[in-house]
């Protein structure tokens, strides 16, 4: 998927107000992303109209070389997810596990016996046992309502998958549990995944590519072959490799 | 797929508050006198069955008023007019506010501002007094009044419904569904009625309390309609009659009525304050009646 | 001084949240709890101030303030020693801050009730925390809403400092936090130690901010403690520890793989 140019404006006391400035970005199939950057500078508003939630006021997005413009289609949709940060906002309380994990399956008009087996695999699959198919999302902990999220968004094979921040309200270890999870899945199906998150760390460890975004821009990109870092984004390096220096001693 | 929580289970809390309990009681009380008006009095409630103010007696358990009608069966008969106007009033306004706030709250646009503007004007009209001038000029047949009430009782319960549309449509579980390509309608019956559930409740219950005491209140004034039994009617020639407080007899034809209005609302009143408990959000399933912003701040 | 000696805390008469647990916290001092999501630390907290709901239950031990019971003080003089001499910073400091006041009358406000003072003294006392804070004077009247998650949690610090507090008990300030603001926070706590000698207990997920800020870690899993881990001495033998060291993630040189 490539996005080019995309801004998205909003009026602010009679002001334009640029969420997000002129961004590019690429992504490639089964490629790990991640998009670093403090709070309120512009990554949610990103995998948003990445997804489709949200248009882009200026920009074009593309998909497979060919231009796909808001409201994505019914044929699109199902191929650009994304996991919230907040598991509980994003779940109907009224579902069982089995059914939330099945229901974008019957959405999308699965058969009753193949949606089914297609959830309990997943549900496997992001470390869920049978005890929890007839549990309510409320009665689970919060790093097991997030793998129902991930099940929920991975079940229709999507082609790109955003987590925002789903890391930001679990504890470190859980954090990384989940995180394991994911890439093993985006392995096993080739999801590339979009990796949205203020904790560099986190990224470093998983991604193969990760651009810095500030107050709206792309300030910075870290991959194998390119480091274009702005100096923000490198202090954010720096601070990081001092910390963990003080915790090996 | 099945909705698995929901009824049952909410049902059987509901059953256990004290609240709930105490209004339902009322209330079937109220239907239960509708019901078997007919059964219960020996009379019609506008033949004249005995002599005028008669005490309380075993043919006539709440004596006569002033002219002969026998005033228990007047009760039972005006029980009826009350019931019908509220209920009719009451799921009337349920549908309406559900249409029109559903329609705004989720299309958005111009049809909104639309509607939003028409309730806007029908809220700045002070509703009792032009009922009371509808009723005077337009004639004040029970049609007429159902209809009157029920004009002016849609805008509050659309507004109320329209926002609480509002906040659901712009909730991450929403936004998930439109991710997997879920539609409108999916979303709207599947997602946002079940939340708006306790809300239209709330709404009836607000809605039929308002009608039984506007019906009352034009019933006692005098215009309501004459030719139909109902509390208000009752009232209203017992306050006509002149010497009415110099006796005991307004214990026996002025307090009943005003006693069964009293009842049928407080009845409606304590059911959806007790519904309101019910569904909180501690039991993590059913949403709050009154707004709460914080979920989805 | 905070004395907590043995204590145990119960939901519902269910598995205790809090199992013997024992520390003491003198002023300077600065304490971290660390462990997962559910391991007991907001009941902790909770405990510390006397909010605990209806249906926990202190079982066995102790929780003594100057070598007072704290369960022994009525609620109204408890009440004063809660923002006096006690003072929480909870997870969402929003929830601390009147949205309707501007932060620089909203901090002379408590100089105002604590220390006695007029307006003026107030109002300027407030600033001089504010800077103290790490905030820039233009900031001092702006409302709560207009500030950034990090920036309020310095309001509420400075609030509490007003209020003459000598323990600061911090509930997960770093949520929110991206790693360079977690690093001034970090350095602000210590500032504030160091001048105005408050004892802090920290409770937070976040390994590697809690070692920046405390002298002594506390590892809870489960409402037992699993390990106790002091500056200086050699640490982190527990499972639980060892897990907590290894999920922090490392970037090496800097270089992506």
């Amino acid at each position: 998927m490539e996005a080019r140019d995309i801004s998205r404006v909003f009026m602010k006391s009679g002001k334009n107000f640029y969420a997000i400035e002129n961004v590019n970005l690429f992504i490639r199939s089964g490629e790990f992303l991640g998009l670093v950057g403090p709070s309120g500078s512009g990554k949610t508003t990103i995998g948003r109209i990445l997804v489709g939630l949200l248009p882009a006021t200026r920009g074009k997005i593309l998909l497979e070389g060919n231009e796909i413009c808001f409201p994505f289609s019914k044929k699109v949709r199902p191929m650009l997810q994304l996991v919230f940060q907040e598991p509980a906002s994003s779940l109907s309380p009224r579902l069982n596990i089995l059914d939330l994990v099945r229901e974008p399956l019957i959405l999308n008009r699965f058969p009753a016996d193949k949606s089914k087996d297609m959830a309990l695999k997943l549900i496997y699959e992001v470390g869920l046992g049978e005890e929890h198919l007839n549990r309510y999302y409320w009665e689970l902990s919060g790093g097991e309502s997030q793998r129902v999220a991930l099940a929920r968004a991975m079940v229709l094979r999507p082609k790109i998958v955003v987590l925002d921040e789903v890391s930001s309200g679990l504890d470190p270890i859980t954090a990384i549990e989940i995180s394991n999870s994911v890439k093993k899945l985006s392995g096993r199906y080739g999801t590339s995944i979009i990796f949205i998150t203020h904790d560099l760390g986190l990224a470093w460890s998983y991604c193969e590519r990760i651009l810095f975004i500030s107050h709206g821009k792309i300030s910075g990109e870290i991959s194998e072959k390119e480091k274009r870092l702005s100096p923000q984004a490198r202090k954010m390096v720096e601070v990081t490799i001092k910390r963990q220096s003080i915790l090996s001693s | 797929m099945k909705i698995t929580s929901g009824p049952s289970s909410v049902l059987n809390f509901l059953l256990k508050d004290a609240r709930v309990l105490a209004g339902a009681l009322l209330i079937f009380l109220i239907l239960a006198m509708c019901v078997l008006a007919p059964i219960l009095s020996d009379f019609e409630p506008l033949e004249i069955s005995g002599s005028s103010l008669l005490e309380p007696n075993r043919k006539h358990p709440l004596g006569t008023d002033d002219v002969g009608h026998d005033l228990f069966s007047q009760l039972l008969f005006g029980a009826r007019t009350s019931a019908l106007v509220g209920i009719s009033v009451g799921v009337t306004g349920v549908i309406i506010a559900l249409l029109m706030g559903g329609f705004a709250g989720y299309r958005g646009g111009a049809g909104e501002q639309i509607v939003m503007r028409t309730v806007d004007v029908f809220l700045c009209v002070p509703r009792f007094p032009i009922l009371v001038v509808m009723a005077a000029f337009l004639g004040s047949s029970l049609i007429n009044v159902v209809l009157f009430l029920i004009l002016f009782s849609w805008p509050v319960g659309t507004r109320l419904v329209r926002s609480k549309v509002l906040s659901l449509k712009n909730s991450p579980l929403i936004e998930a569904e439109i991710l997997f390509g879920a539609r409108g309608f999916y979303i709207f019956s599947r997602h946002i009625l079940p939340e708006l559930i306790p809300l239209l409740i709330v709404i009836f219950v607000l809605d039929a309390s308002h009608a039984v005491l506007a019906e009352a209140g034009l019933s006692f004034l005098g215009l309501g309609d004459l030719l139909v039994v109902s509390w208000g009617t009752i009232l209203h020639y017992a306050f006509i009659y002149p010497g009415i407080f110099l006796g005991q007899a307004w214990l026996w034809w002025a307090l009943p009525p005003g006693a069964g209005i009293s009842i049928f609302v407080l009845g409606l009143m304590l059911i959806s304050s007790g519904l309101e408990h019910g569904f909180n959000p501690k039991m993590g399933k059913e949403s709050k009646i009154v707004e709460d912003f914080s979920n989805y701040v | 001084m905070f004395e907590v000696k043995n204590l145990e805390v119960r939901y519902r008469d269910q598995i205790p949240a809090l199992q013997n647990l024992s520390f003491s916290l003198r002023k300077g001092e600065a304490i971290g709890v660390v462990g997962r999501s559910g391991a007991g630390k907001t009941t902790l907290l909770k405990a510390l101030v006397r909010t605990l709901p209806r249906d926990a239950k202190v079982n066995k031990g102790e929780i003594l303030y100057r070598d007072k019971s704290i369960f022994k003080f009525s609620e109204r003089e408890f009440n004063r020693l809660r923002g006096k001499a006690i003072g929480m910073l909870p997870q969402n400091a929003q929830a601390s801050l009147n949205p309707f006041l501007k932060i620089r009358k909203f901090i002379a406000e408590g100089s105002r009730r604590h220390q006695g003072m007029g307006w003026k003294q107030a109002k300027a006392e407030a600033l001089k925390l504010i800077e103290l804070v790490g905030l820039e004077s233009a900031w001092s009247s702006a409302y709560p809403a207009q500030l950034s998650g990090g920036m309020r949690t310095r309001t509420v610090l400075a609030a509490l400092l007003v209020c003459g507090a000598d323990y600061i008990l911090l509930d997960e300030p770093t949520s929110g936090l991206d790693i360079i603001a977690q690093v001034s926070l970090a350095e602000l706590l210590n500032k504030i130690r160091k001048i105005e000698g408050v004892g802090m207990l920290i409770v937070s997920h976040e390994l590697p901010f809690v070692w920046q800020v405390c002298d002594k870690i506390i590892m809870l899993e489960r409402g037992k403690v699993v390990e106790e881990i002091e500056r200086g001495h050699p640490g982190f033998q527990s499972k639980l520890a060892r897990e907590f060291l290894e999920s922090v993630p490392r970037i090496n040189d800097g270089n992506l793989k």
